[in-house]
């Protein structure tokens, strides 16, 4: 059993309107126009101070159940979108591990599912405890890297990509959230990413949503659920009109997808869903004992949903 | 592109599935500067990215080498990418290129030359996918100056595949180790493998007692995997007993050290020994 014991993130706290960095962005004033009305975005929200190690650090200490548990933490994992880009002795996961009084945990990134490695770290720290031989170890999965401008002007979503981040604690008991499902798909047709011919691009959008809705029912059907037990989905946020098109699609209301992040996070790093998980807990719009899903998408491309069932009381995670 | 495969060579002439397989990449085709990955690479850098040289194999180009060799062999079901530096394209998906329904990819990374470790871990932790492959890349060639770097193999990118279920048992890890209680650990930890022989990573001291090997020092995450694939091919057919080897590896950047124990016949993979076991950082806080 994988327990989804507390979560928290670090949104950071300024944020631009599109018109101011719209030349940073390099968007054009119709550019902002349509992603304003049509994509639901509205903020940049990036934290030009910090490294990407900055950015985790931030996040899991706001985990008010870190530092109690710190000397049980076994694995450390980053789930990353972008791989390794610097120098290879000073990566991000390594560089959080004294600030959180960890050093004696494992630590590492996985990658290859770029914006859906949140959920594959998620899923894989649930199998690394399974193995463990000490039932109480437990791991802690980290979301959220540097936002560079470059990256979102070849991004094929019309998207605005952030700095927010999320940690997770992750038992195999425990109070917490149980996982009940995870359910993947990778689409080689767009391997090339952000390197995909126009036409690729267009064929991406239009089997975009099927595919991330098939993935949802399979998901959910692995729970032994119905879409309609779902009270709410977690979404990445790269824009509101995807969701749109999914949830037609899912036949779920709009509303059970939880967009409130869209215009003040942007996208960020497969920190989204993890993201969204803590502000329906803070807005306690997460019933115990309900099943709710995680989704994201990746370029690559990579669909992943997780059906999850809230325990405890709500507001649990409130220190 | 030259790929230069090695293992067992009978065992590979019969079609049987071997436990490691290691490759050398020559020169790839093309690989012309790309604006566009320039640009990617320099605002992610504190320095101007340098133009690359090196071989130019990207690691899906690399990995369907190997994964066509080892499903010649047997079905794959997983694959867990190691790899120390980055892919010299940052846009390129490894899982995308090798997609399939059965097949899921992941990679481990930021860890240094013990990602090889891990990922053996992590096939380990996956039960309902017995079908692994572990697959450690090394390309020579970064977009950025890193001394650490600098006496890398840039003749050739090597890549070795390992299959977890063919007797790498067990896998053990330390964090926290110093580089003044590396020999003392490693002593212990070798006096429970009982090898017949150690495979060395290149900033290890020889160890007591035991017959011992140098891996390369001009690979990173290959390196002792490439030594074992070299040791396994060389005493192939020529011993009448079961033959342990225990390959170790430090990683001074994040004082971690890792090994793993292959043998010819041993439990399967996913009985590994737990990891870490011991944390020296946490002896002195309880």
């Amino acid at each position: 059993m994988t327990v989804l014991q507390a979560v928290a993130t670090y949104i950071p706290p300024v944020g631009q309107s599109l018109s101011e960095v719209a030349d940073e962005l390099q968007l054009s004033v119709l550019d902002v126009k349509i992603y304003e009305k049509f994509y639901g975005l509205r903020d940049y929200r990036i934290d030009r101070q910090a490294t990407g190690a900055d950015l985790l650090i931030h996040a899991a200490r706001a985990l008010p159940t870190l530092g109690p548990a710190g000397h049980r933490v076994r694995y450390v994992l980053h789930g990353k979108s972008v791989p390794p880009s610097g120098s290879h002795a000073d990566p991000p996961v390594q560089s959080v591990l004294t600030p959180l009084g960890l050093s004696g945990a494992m630590a590492f990134a996985v990658t290859q599912h770029a914006c859906a490695s949140g959920l594959l770290a998620l899923d894989l720290a649930g199998r690394l405890l399974a193995d463990d031989d000490d039932p109480d170890a437990l791991a802690l999965v980290l979301t959220g890297e540097k936002a560079y401008p470059g990256v979102n002007r070849v991004m094929p979503a019309p998207t605005v990509t952030g700095e927010s981040s999320a940690a997770c604690l992750v038992g195999r008991g425990g109070d917490g959230d149980v996982v009940l499902s995870y359910e993947w798909r990778v689409d080689g047709e767009f391997q090339d990413g952000i390197a995909m011919s126009e036409a690729a691009r267009s064929r991406f959008h239009q089997r975009y949503p099927e595919t991330l809705a098939d993935v949802i029912r399979v998901a959910v059907a692995k729970a032994g659920l119905d879409i309609a037990d779902i009270t709410i989905v977690l979404p990445h946020n790269v824009n509101r009109a995807s969701w749109v098109r999914v949830t037609k699609l899912l036949d779920l209301p709009l509303d059970r997808v939880y967009l409130d992040n869209v215009p003040i996070t942007g996208h960020s790093f497969c920190a989204d869903p993890f993201v969204n998980y803590k502000s329906v807990v803070d807005a306690d719009l997460l019933p115990p004992g309900r099943p709710y899903l995680l989704a994201s998408v990746g370029l690559g491309a990579v669909y992943a949903a997780m059906v999850l069932c809230a325990r405890g009381p709500a507001r649990r995670w409130q220190p | 592109m030259t790929a230069v495969f090695a293992a067992s060579t009978a065992l590979v002439r019969a079609g049987y599935p071997v436990p490691v397989r290691r490759a050398r990449f020559g020169r790839a085709p093309g690989g012309r500067p790309d604006p566009e990955l320039q640009l990617l690479w320099a605002e992610r850098l504190t320095t101007d990215p340098i133009a690359r040289a090196g071989q130019g194999n990207s690691f899906s180009d690399m990995c369907e080498h190997l994964v066509a060799e080892l499903r010649a062999t047997g079905p794959l079901d997983l694959l867990v990418l190691a790899h120390v530096t980055p892919d010299l394209d940052s846009r390129d998906s490894v899982a995308g290129a090798l997609a399939s329904p059965e097949l899921l990819v992941l990679a481990v990374s930021d860890q240094g030359r013990l990602a090889p470790f891990t990922a053996l871990r992590v096939a380990a932790a996956f039960p309902d996918r017995p079908h692994a492959a572990v697959i450690v890349l090394d390309q020579a060639a970064v977009p950025y100056a890193d001394s650490d770097l600098s006496a890398l193999d840039d003749r050739a990118d090597h890549a070795v595949a390992l299959l977890p279920a063919l007797g790498f048992d067990p896998v053990r890890q330390w964090a926290g180790v110093t580089g003044d209680r590396v020999a003392s650990l490693l002593d212990e930890a070798l006096r429970a493998e009982q090898p017949d022989l150690v495979i060395l990573g290149p900033a290890l001291p020889p160890p007591a007692g035991f017959a011992w090997r140098r891996a390369p020092g001009d690979q990173l995450a290959t390196a002792v995997f490439s030594a074992l694939s070299a040791e396994m091919a060389d005493g192939a057919g020529t011993v009448d007993r079961t033959r342990r080897i225990t390959v170790v590896e430090y990683e001074p950047a994040i004082r971690g050290l890792a090994l793993v124990t292959w043998s010819e016949h041993s439990r399967p993979a996913r009985h590994l020994t737990p990891v870490p076991e011991i944390h020296p950082d946490r002896s002195h806080r309880r």
